[in-house]
């Protein structure tokens, strides 16, 4: 590591999280230093679409820290000077049965309290929002306008370019091996490039985060499943309004019983008119960057069966990333308890609409020692979960795969 | 469950074939995979049938030979086939490759893989290099050896190393009128003598050399030291080309001189590796600048950083046809060991026998690459307005602008502006976009890196993928 390796706080996650947190610091004035095990955004954060939702929120205690964060996108490309694409689309997620719709009732509610429009459409009003859908087998959708899409590519960069130009230092290819704890306070990390010296250390690193926490001795309640997407050429004569979604996680044989994957459909069509197709497999601890051999197959099969004409559509590249959640669908965000100086930013469900509010919470917390903007208590890192909101989490019977 | 194969090589050319006949003679079962409609590759590149056999040439005879020992040995050849991705096996330690081919399988399972994918032409940006017309030196010598396409009548060569001698050559006798060859190298014949011990009894390759001289010298075709095309333009394709002397850096020192009413310019600055399938299996790489950038690294058995993954010849390093050859033999034996067909000790013995002219044609590849790569002035030559990314068409004035946002890497550059994001993943662009962020931020081409490959390394039709073929869309896709 070259130079000098004090910082008042090392960020550890260079994805959407850690980038937000990262400019928070630096623009508060404290001397921080961004670390990344690869490049930026080269885990969850750069292989999502993008998605600004708020529909898939945990209803019971995230929906005001997602409000607040979610206003803050207002005017964020002018203040950060990069446009990172954001523009408003609805989200359509298509029901093939009844009991689909009963689990997502209690959620309409609860969305709609909160100003957050979420409305039952039945089968035959389906074609009326989204063309492209042919209706005739689904029971209904649920229907979400108000949701919002960017390049999360270029939101990270937003961040980076204006912290690094008021001096953020980035160090990219640089992992973190383990921590100086002294008598209960973060002292600095270790790296596969050398020791850093440092007050305060922030954990942005979702799927990673479990590991992390082990080379402390904790066992923090982080899960992970693999998830898959893929990018096809821009196809100019279809044109797909809307953010589409299955609710079914159907199970399907690929090519014989090993190859058996588990699969949520999700398309978009970008601004420059590729389709984005993604799919939710393998459940499990899965870290590698590499996507498997069904993914690409099963993500085809279920594509063409909603969509037929994208059949025709070449396919551009295909890939994976691990993505974390946790049994309650709460980030983990907060102090860490007996350790001074430790703080954890991950597991946030839809990530990127908690971006913007993520860095104002943890500068806070660095500069005051508490945090009055939002409570954090529902999101203690050493809490107790209970499972709730079984209807988007990912199972499987993992012992089929 | 799926059948799981014992070696499946990809890619028929030298490397390729000779690490067929190696491991099938010891008893392996192997298949080998090519996209080209029949084995052999660039180097052994075969005339599509109906042509006339014309009087061989020495290296032809050669081939003919190899061919024929394969079409004789128990090697299952899929030609026509493209391997679209690699995976990790269903069972571990095996691997998946994805196929798509009139007579292939959509996928084989294999305990070993050796990649033998060869290399694909360099090419140096500079305004106007997206014309039609512009091609490279690879693309005219299959135009006119495997397809008997002459690639333009009036043409003007920019390069450096061999090949283009060659390719010069053979548009001559093809009947082009080459208006001039030029050779970027600075200061060639100076640094050629001290190079001179390690070509040293390449006799073959020297005459070889001498005949194509030869032949531009007889059609009075102007040979320029140290020059290079700097420019072309045209309306919609290629019409004038501007030539410019270089100085030792690389970059253009002299007034241009203007050639007008060409219709083609053949660019021929050296090969690149082509390393997507070791990429996309993320196997550990390395930079060689001998090697022509980065290369799988291997180990003494040429297998690389995932185990039962070999890779070999110019696809593993720039090396040519004798060297990959031999890396063949090496790789056929070194699985036929892994398999059990060979014993230790014969594995060793092998080892042995053939290191010495290996280490003699590395010696030789060394001296290609000292005298014949691009000198780093040349990328200047494009201006923002100049596309690097052709699929993308990402242009030099966007790239800066990514670059000046703090990228780090190429793939910094890929995400914030789509260079490498299009058809051909950046196989073009990637070094190119390397070499000129080493001029931008003074960092090296190995703390760049290489941008990560996804699969399916070609694009593809959905349908395909999922496998799906109702005869209609097979002959769509097909064309």
């Amino acid at each position: 590591m070259s130079g000098g390796n004090t910082y008042d706080v090392v960020v550890v996650g260079a994805g959407v999280i850690g980038c937000s947190v990262a400019y928070a610091l630096t623009a508060a004035g404290f001397k921080t230093a961004l670390l990344e095990r690869e490049h930026v955004g080269a885990g969850a954060s750069g292989a999502n679409f993008g998605m600004v939702q708020s529909n898939d929120v945990e209803l019971a205690h995230t929906i005001p820290m997602l409000k607040v964060s979610k206003a803050k996108y207002e005017g964020l490309e002018e203040a950060l000077g990069m446009s990172f694409g954001l523009r408003r689309i609805a989200s359509l997620r298509l029901l093939s049965s009844e009991k689909q719709w009963q689990l997502s009732e209690e959620r309409s509610k609860v969305l709609r309290r909160n100003g957050i429009p979420y409305e039952f459409v039945p089968a035959q009003r389906i074609k009326e929002i989204e063309p492209l859908v042919d209706p005739h087998e689904l029971f209904g959708a649920t229907y979400a306008p108000d949701q919002g899409q960017l390049n999360p590519f270029l939101l990270m960069w937003a961040y980076l370019r204006r912290a690094l130009s008021i001096g953020l230092a980035l160090h990219t290819f640089t992992e973190v091996t383990g921590f100086e704890i002294e008598g209960g306070q973060v002292r600095g990390v270790r790296t596969t490039r050398g020791p850093i010296s440092c007050g305060m250390v922030v954990l942005a690193t979702a799927a990673w985060t479990r590991h992390l926490g082990n080379l402390l001795g904790q066992e923090w309640n982080i899960h992970t499943f693999r998830a898959s997407a893929m990018v096809t050429e821009p196809v100019y004569d279809l044109q797909l309004r809307t953010i589409l979604s299955t609710a079914d996680h159907i199970e399907m044989e690929v090519s014989g019983k090993e190859d058996l994957e588990l699969t949520v459909l999700a398309v978009t069509q970008t601004p420059s008119s590729h389709f984005l197709i993604a799919q939710a497999d393998r459940p499990g601890e899965v870290l590698s960057p590499l996507i498997s051999h069904a993914a690409p197959k099963s993500m085809a099969i279920m594509a063409g069966r909603y969509l037929p004409a994208l059949r025709k559509a070449r396919l551009l590249r295909t890939w994976t990333a691990p993505t974390t959640y946790t049994d309650d669908g709460r980030p983990l965000l907060g102090p860490v308890k007996e350790i001074d100086g430790l703080i954890l930013a991950a597991a946030y469900r839809s990530a990127i609409i908690h971006t913007p509010f993520a860095g104002e919470i943890v500068t806070e917390l660095i500069t005051t020692g508490k945090c009055d903007l939002v409570d954090l208590s529902p999101f203690t890192p050493e809490r107790k979960m209970e499972a709730v909101d079984s209807f988007y989490t990912v199972k499987s019977d993992s012992s089929q795969i | 469950m799926n059948k799981v194969v014992e070696l499946v090589i990809v890619g028929a050319g030298p490397a390729g074939i000779e690490a067929a006949l190696t491991a099938s003679t010891a008893g392996v079962e192997v298949t080998l995979i090519d996209s080209a409609p029949s084995p052999g590759g660039q180097y052994f590149q075969q005339n599509p049938q109906g042509f006339k056999k014309e009087s061989l040439a020495a290296s032809q005879v050669k081939a003919q030979r190899f061919l024929g020992r394969l079409s004789s040995s128990k090697v299952t050849v899929l030609n026509h086939t493209l391997v679209w991705g690699i995976f990790e096996g269903t069972q571990p330690g095996t691997w998946c490759l994805t196929l798509h081919g009139p007579t292939a399988p959509p996928r084989l399972h294999a305990q070993a893989v050796i990649l033998a994918t060869g290399a694909f032409d360099r090419a140096i940006p500079f305004p106007g290099w997206d014309l039609p017309g512009v091609i490279t030196a690879g693309a005219a010598l299959r135009m006119i050896k495997h397809q008997r396409i002459l690639p333009g009548k009036r043409a003007l060569l920019s390069g450096t190393g061999p090949l283009q001698l060659q390719t010069a050559a053979l548009m001559v006798q093809a009947g082009a009128e080459v208006v001039a060859v030029c050779e970027c190298a600075p200061a060639l014949l100076k640094r050629g003598v001290a190079q001179l011990p390690s070509v040293w009894g390449q006799w073959e390759r020297i005459k070889e050399g001498l005949d194509y001289l030869n032949v531009l010298l007889q059609a009075r075709v102007p040979y320029r030291l140290g020059w290079a095309v700097t420019a072309v333009d045209g309306e919609e394709r290629v019409r004038q080309g501007a030539i410019q002397k270089l100085g030792p850096a690389g970059n253009p020192i002299s007034p241009g001189e203007v050639f007008q009413e060409i219709d083609t310019v053949v660019l021929g600055y050296g090969l690149t590796p082509r390393t997507a399938l070791v990429r996309q299996l993320g196997c550990d790489m390395e930079y060689q600048t001998r090697c022509g950038g980065f290369v799988p690294r291997r180990d003494s058995s040429l297998q690389t950083s995932r185990a039962g993954i070999y890779a070999i010849g110019d696809g593993a390093g720039l090396g040519g046809a004798e060297k990959a050859i031999l890396e063949g033999r090496l790789a056929g034996y070194a699985v036929a060991n892994q398999l059990g067909y060979l014993s230790e000790v014969n594995a060793k013995a092998i080892l042995a026998r053939d290191n010495p002219a290996l280490r003699r044609e590395d010696r030789f590849a060394w001296t290609l690459a000292t005298l014949f790569s691009p000198p780093a002035g040349l990328y200047a030559l494009a201006d923002d307005d100049t596309v690097i990314c052709r699929c993308e068409q990402v242009t030099l004035g966007q790239l800066r602008h990514a670059i000046a946002a703090g990228a780090q890497t190429v793939n910094d550059v890929k995400n914030l502006g789509r260079a490498g994001m299009g058809n051909c993943q950046g196989r073009t662009c990637g070094t190119i976009i390397a070499q000129i962020m080493t001029v931008e931020t003074g960092k090296t081409v190995e703390d760049l890196r290489y941008f990560n490959i996804r699969p399916p390394i070609h694009p593809l039709p959905l349908h395909v993928i999922e496998e799906y073929n109702p005869g209609s869309f097979q002959r769509e896709d097909r064309q």
